[in-house]
């Protein structure tokens, strides 16, 4: 098992090392740090300070090399700003793994819920309304839904009732100069982590409903059921437990593709996470900034790939890890 | 799709890709129950009619009753968008700022927008492009997905390491950042943006398609006719292809669906297409302001054709999917 691991993340070090070789060539290419200096007097002159300064008169492989150099002990720069990109990063990702563990075990209940009832009662009225509401959930632009939400659980309701403030709110996790978990960033959260989930939902529910059918016709439910078993013994002691075993990995895949940000969520709903750190950079061709922000990433869906085998592995002897 | 080939093989243990033309007597046993004229004529052994592949697939798609109207709705819409100079009931980008702020009338079927352009005639010169760069980008990717897959899974090998560590390697780098960077290195044009979006799709089609050559070229036919001399690409074209166009066609439809979403994500959020034109989601980021606005009705027009295409496709997909592979489960 060790080895298995060992050789896993071993084996996505090149990966990790030529892409961001890649974006860095590929960011380099496209935006030019020094270009707000053109218009300015003796623009030649000062342009040619700053790529100076900035290193950039030098080969591409050269400054990527100092850059990771500094980036593997921990010295992750500045952007362009000025701002500590380690710091930064850190800050974001609190934001992003906040709607992230939300927007997982939400999804999780849901469709663990939605797709057991829809198996065992396939083909029931119930069935095809998640059925229905699944294919809506799949086809549905995330951004358009945000949108609506905002518009139909925020806006509209504010205007209707005469309120002093929105029922649920629509910009950032809390409000000015208030923190922790409380009704306020319960407010603040709902929005965003429906945006999130609807999507997540409708996949993960259909995944459920096809792995509890495939559990209930083994040969083993019908021994428990021969036998005299209750109904509710075995559907949720013989046969979901056995159900969960593909979401489980599944979820562990999704969750780690899920820390690169929710580019969409965060900005409609003004949350600074990941995503929204990556836009920013990107708009402002913030090397350093979109650099770090793709390792992060790249390692949690590394990590978390990872997790989903291991996983996978322990609660499901019959499939060995080599 | 994110199991490593020297990890898990999970993957392998489920969907035996069933091949379809190899198979005739089962496809005629599954048509039985549905008992017309020519199969009655089958059971009492009097003149069986013979269908052809073509026949059985198309007759199983048409049973699929939401994949029908769902092919005959995107019809209708692509007829409308690509018909737009004769049904539009006004010209492109007819501003009009004077007009007073109307939702949805006789006159103007979806309201007018911010800038008094009737928003119907909008939606369908918009769809246009939105319908453009999805089918472009799901032919463009599965061609490019095919060849490079069947290369792979058919000689392996050099070519087969090289396309699964470049897979491995869009795994890690975040496709968004790709299409934005290059997008803003190339320039936001109709054939950048559909290349760049075929230029990442490509890579899930090949995969798929390498799996299934990879178990179709161990098949007898496939022997047969090396031994008769074809030559790789005779194989790969004549007897490989025609096996798993099935699988191929689903995945068009399907990337067709992907590509309509991502271009409108792009467009949303300013990467995509630019002004003058527009698409459906270059239309719903113009649209940000008016929430809870008068004007509230632009924003439900452009997703909701969204929504509507990309149901279509998927369930023209599922009943493609259903037609070619009786057996699959979904």
């Amino acid at each position: 098992m060790l080895r298995f691991i060992t050789r896993r993340l071993a084996y996505s070090v090149p990966v990790l090392v030529v892409a961001s070789l890649l974006v860095f060539w590929g960011v380099r290419e496209t935006f030019d740090p020094t270009a707000k200096y053109q218009t300015s007097r003796d623009a030649a002159r000062i342009i040619a300070e700053k790529r100076k300064e900035l290193g950039l008169d030098r080969p591409i492989v050269v400054q990527w090399w100092n850059w990771a150099r500094h980036f593997v002990t921990g010295n992750w720069g500045e952007s362009l700003n000025g701002n500590g990109v380690r710091e930064m990063t850190t800050r974001a990702l609190g934001f992003t793994v906040q709607l992230i563990f939300w927007g997982v075990l939400i999804s999780l209940i849901i469709a663990v819920a939605v797709g057991v009832y829809s198996a065992v009662r396939q083909y029931s009225v119930l069935d095809h309304v998640f059925t229905g509401l699944s294919y809506l959930g799949i086809a549905m632009p995330v951004f358009w839904f945000a949108l609506l939400s905002i518009q139909f659980l925020s806006v509209d309701p504010k205007i209707r009732w005469n309120l002093d403030s929105p029922p649920l709110y629509f910009v950032g996790l809390h409000s000015t100069g208030k923190s922790g978990i409380n009704m306020d960033y319960l407010r603040h959260l709902v929005l965003p982590v429906m945006a999130l989930t609807v999507q997540i939902i409708a996949v993960w529910s259909r995944f459920q409903r096809a792995a509890m059918l495939d559990v209930l016709s083994a040969d083993y439910i019908r021994t428990a059921r021969a036998k005299g078993l209750p109904q509710r013994t075995v559907i949720f002691k013989h046969a979901l437990r056995n159900a969960l075993l593909p979401l489980v990995s599944q979820t562990a895949v999704d969750a780690g593709a899920l820390f690169g940000g929710l580019i969409i969520t965060e900005s409609i709903f003004s949350i600074p996470g990941m995503g929204r750190l990556f836009l920013q950079a990107l708009l402002q061709g913030d090397v350093n900034v979109i650099l770090a922000w793709m390792l992060v990433s790249a390692v949690f869906v590394i990590l978390f790939n990872l997790l989903a085998d291991i996983v996978y592995g322990i609660l499901d002897p019959r499939i060995r890890v080599r | 799709m994110t199991a490593q080939d020297d990890s898990l093989r999970i993957d392998d243990l489920g969907d035996e890709a069933a091949p379809l033309a190899d198979d005739r007597i089962e496809e005629i046993i599954e048509e039985l129950p549905e008992a017309d004229e020519g199969d009655l004529q089958l059971v009492v052994g009097a003149d069986p009619v013979a269908r052809s592949q073509f026949q059985l697939i198309s007759r199983r798609f048409l049973r699929h009753r939401m994949a029908v109207i769902g092919l005959i709705l995107l019809i209708v819409i692509m007829v409308m968008c690509f018909g737009a100079s004769w049904i539009a009931p006004y010209p492109p980008h007819k501003q009009d700022l004077l007009a007073p702020v109307i939702g949805p009338s006789r006159h103007h079927l979806f309201g007018v927008d911010q800038l008094g352009r009737d928003y119907f005639s909008e939606i369908l010169y918009a769809g246009q492009i939105s319908l453009k760069i999805g089918l472009a980008v799901g032919i463009l990717s599965t061609v490019v997905g095919f060849a490079a897959g069947s290369i792979a899974g058919y000689f392996g090998g050099t070519v087969d390491n090289l396309l699964m560590r470049l897979t491995d390697l869009f795994l890690v780098i975040p496709a968004i950042a790709v299409l934005a960077v290059a997008l803003k290195g190339f320039g936001f044009k109709d054939v950048t943006i559909i290349l760049v979006l075929a230029g990442l799709a490509w890579m899930s089609v090949a995969r798929v398609v390498r799996s299934q050559v990879l178990s179709i070229r161990e098949k007898e036919f496939v022997e047969a006719a090396r031994a008769a001399g074809g030559s790789s690409r005779r194989i790969i074209l004549k007897h490989i292809l025609p096996n798993m166009i099935g699988p191929l066609m689903v995945n068009a439809t399907l990337g067709i669906a992907g590509a309509i979403i991502a271009e409108a994500t792009l467009s949303f959020l300013g990467f995509g297409v630019q002004p003058p034109k527009s698409s459906w989601g270059k239309m719903l980021s113009d649209a940000e302001g008016v929430i809870g606005g008068k004007q509230s009705y632009l924003l439900y027009f452009p997703g909701l054709m969204l929504l509507l295409v990309v149901l279509c496709v998927n369930f023209l997909g599922d009943g493609l999917r259903d037609a070619f592979d009786p057996q699959a489960k979904h």
